[in-house]
């Protein structure tokens, strides 16, 4: 079996995720910040212990304003929905996923709010926002790394960006965190989302939220917190104010593991070895007739997609799957991509790398692309 | 030896001055308040040595951790 859908969860996990899987389930089984025996408090424990693994990958201080969540798609409708009022105006990418543009859109539709989409690959991307910039403008929504594409943008442009104009920030770090080196401390940016099974290794079950402030926000989902249970509203302190109800712990281990396995390899040497595989093959990919490929510019990155003239992407995915190749085809959950691509009405196929993945699987791929094309 | 109790609120806060407690050589408990001490309800507190009362003072005004004694 090969893997190239690293984009849509990481597989294979590291041994050590899945030791501290097995962990978290037999020695922390009890419910974290909700008793004072020794299992509950181990799980509780074990928590503390992720938040502050994850405070220091992104480098901020604070390991309370690190909010566990079940998915990226939980963290962002929640950053999103908490910050919003009536008459706002959010700035968001073309390269969105689907997780931050349903929310806004369903707002936009209910007359709630007003958007306009800028173009995350213009040359100048800080013109490209100013163009769309209005008075009301208050939320700037943008997804790093497009899960089509590969298109990477200057997270410290938009955080100046942003603080040049008051506007809150909204990152969707679903394809960045874990792929590349955290450049600086992010505690400028108001919100951060990121999924815990992609770039960091975890297993499915758990997204993160960095939240620089929740001050004026109102709670989100309300129900257990562990805390202040006579009170009717959720508490006020940070995390526990977004985290209601049972924590997933054993997939929140996964993540503290996996970030450790990051550790252990290195941002740098993980964006290099991807990097050198999604070059190589753009270069194989584009080496065939009638194959358009997308990929950063300088065919960097973890992600790319290509498609054929004549051969539908779901035609070629399945062909590569029974060909025991795993890769996604179409849509990925992002439309806006593919309009400003050019790929609609049909999608991608789309191939995406993870650490454990080898220039000798490529050269399997490659036969097979030359079999499927042939045929 | 005589112990006192600080309630801190959340298990997230208790655990945040347990580590930066421990890091100083104080060890300390992690505690869970019952509802009858508190008119908000469960609350998490941590428990040590009333010798190091003014260490542990100092330390939840560091880190900004609200923090009343256990009556």
């Amino acid at each position: 079996m090969i893997y190239f859908d690293n984009a849509a969860t990481t597989y294979p996990k590291p041994e050590g995720v899945l030791s501290a899987v097995k962990h978290a389930v037999e020695r922390c089984g009890g419910n974290p910040g909700r008793g004072s025996h020794a299992l509950a408090l181990a799980a509780a424990e074990l928590v503390y212990d992720a938040r502050c693994g994850v405070a220091e990958l992104l480098r901020v201080r604070e390991p309370e304003h690190i909010i566990f969540t079940p998915n990226a798609t939980f963290s962002l409708n929640l950053a999103i929905l908490t910050r919003v009022h009536e008459g706002s105006h959010l700035l968001v990418s073309d390269q969105e996923h689907n997780a931050s543009l349903r929310p806004i859109l369903r707002l936009a539709g209910e007359g709630r709010i007003s958007y306009s989409i800028f173009s995350a690959k213009a040359p100048l991307l800080r013109q490209e926002v100013e163009r769309h910039l209005r008075p009301e403008s208050d939320i700037l929504v943008c997804n790093l790394v497009s899960n089509v594409t590969g298109h990477t943008v200057d997270v410290g442009e938009l955080i100046r960006f942003a603080k040049e104009h008051g506007l809150y920030l909204i990152l969707d770090a679903s394809q960045w965190l874990g792929h590349t080196e955290v450049p600086f401390p992010l505690d400028a940016v108001d919100a951060f989302c990121a999924p815990g099974h992609k770039g960091l290794y975890g297993i499915q079950g758990c997204g993160l939220l960095y939240l620089k402030s929740a001050e004026g926000l109102p709670a989100f989902i309300s129900g257990g917190s562990g805390s202040e249970s006579k009170k009717p509203e959720m508490p006020k302190s940070l995390p526990e104010r977004y985290e209601a109800g049972t924590l997933a712990t054993p997939a929140i281990a996964s993540l503290l593991a996996g970030i450790r396995f990051l550790r252990q390899i290195g941002p740098s040497a993980i964006e290099e070895k991807e990097s050198a595989l999604t070059g190589e093959c753009v270069e194989r990919l584009a080496s065939f007739p009638d194959v358009c490929v997308w990929a950063r510019s300088d065919m960097g990155g973890s992600v790319l997609s290509f498609s054929h003239k004549h051969l539908h992407p779901d035609r070629i995915a399945e062909e590569l799957g029974n060909r025991g190749i795993c890769v996604r085809s179409g849509y990925h959950c992002a439309p806006l991509a593919h309009a400003s691509a050019g790929t609609d009405p049909r999608g991608t196929v789309r191939i995406s790398f993870g650490i454990f993945n080898t220039r000798r699987e490529l050269d399997v791929f490659y036969q097979a692309m030359k079999e499927i094309l042939k045929g | 030896m005589a112990r006192e109790t600080m309630i801190v609120g959340s298990v997230t806060y208790a655990l945040k001055a347990k580590k930066a407690l421990e890091k100083l050589g104080i060890r300390v408990r992690v505690v869970k308040g019952t509802p009858n001490e508190s008119s908000k309800g469960c609350l998490y507190g941590i428990e040590y040595d009333i010798r190091h009362e003014m260490t542990v003072i100092a330390e939840m005004r560091r880190l900004d951790i609200p923090f009343e004694h256990r009556r």
